[in-house]
């Protein structure tokens, strides 16, 4: 993500990571990483629970923690495009969420 | 003799390549290639191929067992062969035991607003994120928010 966030910015997408970590957690992983996107913390799933994301005990020793997706929103936060992992180690593609994005106005 | 006990060891070797194979699949993800959806396959594909190998490779030396050699080898590949395919299937299961979020916003459907908190505990909330790039002030309100869900404990 980080290494195409330039193109995400040209597209004018804000890219928006979220999980179960908490932000000093989300800190540093993004000072190792080297992440400049925004990264939010919802420990508690209230969010993932929300948006009907829960892995119910996918986390470690049984803690649950969201299922890999992906959501492109537009302005009027309507969902126009969509990722489901099918398995946790593929990636949604950042060349069709680019896409995706040049389709919005 | 010697012929015939090295083919049993190349049937088990090959099996071991496979099995090292099915779990070396693994680690291509880490360099994120265009084709990462056929990994999974590919890998469980090889643990099934190590494994029906291991099978042939332990039947002949069964059946012939006055005729082969490497004994100790073999149950040690063996050994090795079941621990490394067998770690590749479990990992294949697990990756994919995913619930199906057949609840979760589809696209044309609205999604739900949110406040959260970023690494620097501001508060986020769809609008904000609407309003500008929040790490970078300057650039124009973006036209699409890509929200990115992930497991977390990295």
């Amino acid at each position: 993500m980080e290494k195409r966030l330039a193109e995400f910015q040209a597209g004018a997408v804000c890219p928006v990571a979220i999980s179960v970590d908490p932000p000093a957690v989300s800190l540093d992983l993004s000072k190792k990483a080297g992440y400049t996107f925004t990264i939010l913390s919802d420990p508690d799933a209230t969010v993932i629970r929300r948006y009907h994301l829960l892995h119910l005990g996918g986390g470690p020793e049984g803690r649950d923690i969201a299922r890999p997706a992906e959501f492109l929103i537009d302005r009027g936060k309507i969902v126009r495009w969509t990722n489901f992992a099918e398995d946790v180690r593929v990636r949604a593609r950042a060349d069709e969420m680019l896409a995706a994005a040049s389709q919005l106005h | 003799m010697p012929e015939v006990a090295k083919r049993w060891n190349g049937d088990a070797w090959l099996a071991l390549l496979l099995a090292v194979g099915a779990l070396a699949v693994n680690f291509a993800f880490f360099v994120n290639p265009p084709v990462q959806a056929v990994l999974p396959w590919l890998s469980l594909l090889l643990a099934i191929a190590a494994l029906l190998v291991l099978v042939i490779g332990l039947r002949r030396a069964l059946l012939h067992r006055q005729i082969y050699r490497g004994k100790v080898s073999s149950i040690v590949l063996a050994v090795l062969i079941l621990m490394f395919a067998s770690a590749s299937l479990f990992v294949f299961y697990h990756a994919r035991a995913l619930p199906n979020s057949t609840a979760a916003p589809q696209v044309g459907q609205p999604v739900p607003d949110f406040i959260l908190a970023d690494t620097g505990g501001r508060l986020v909330s769809l609008d904000t994120l609407f309003a500008s790039s929040p790490n970078n002030p300057s650039s124009p309100a973006p036209k699409a928010v890509l929200l990115i869900f992930y497991r977390g404990y990295w």
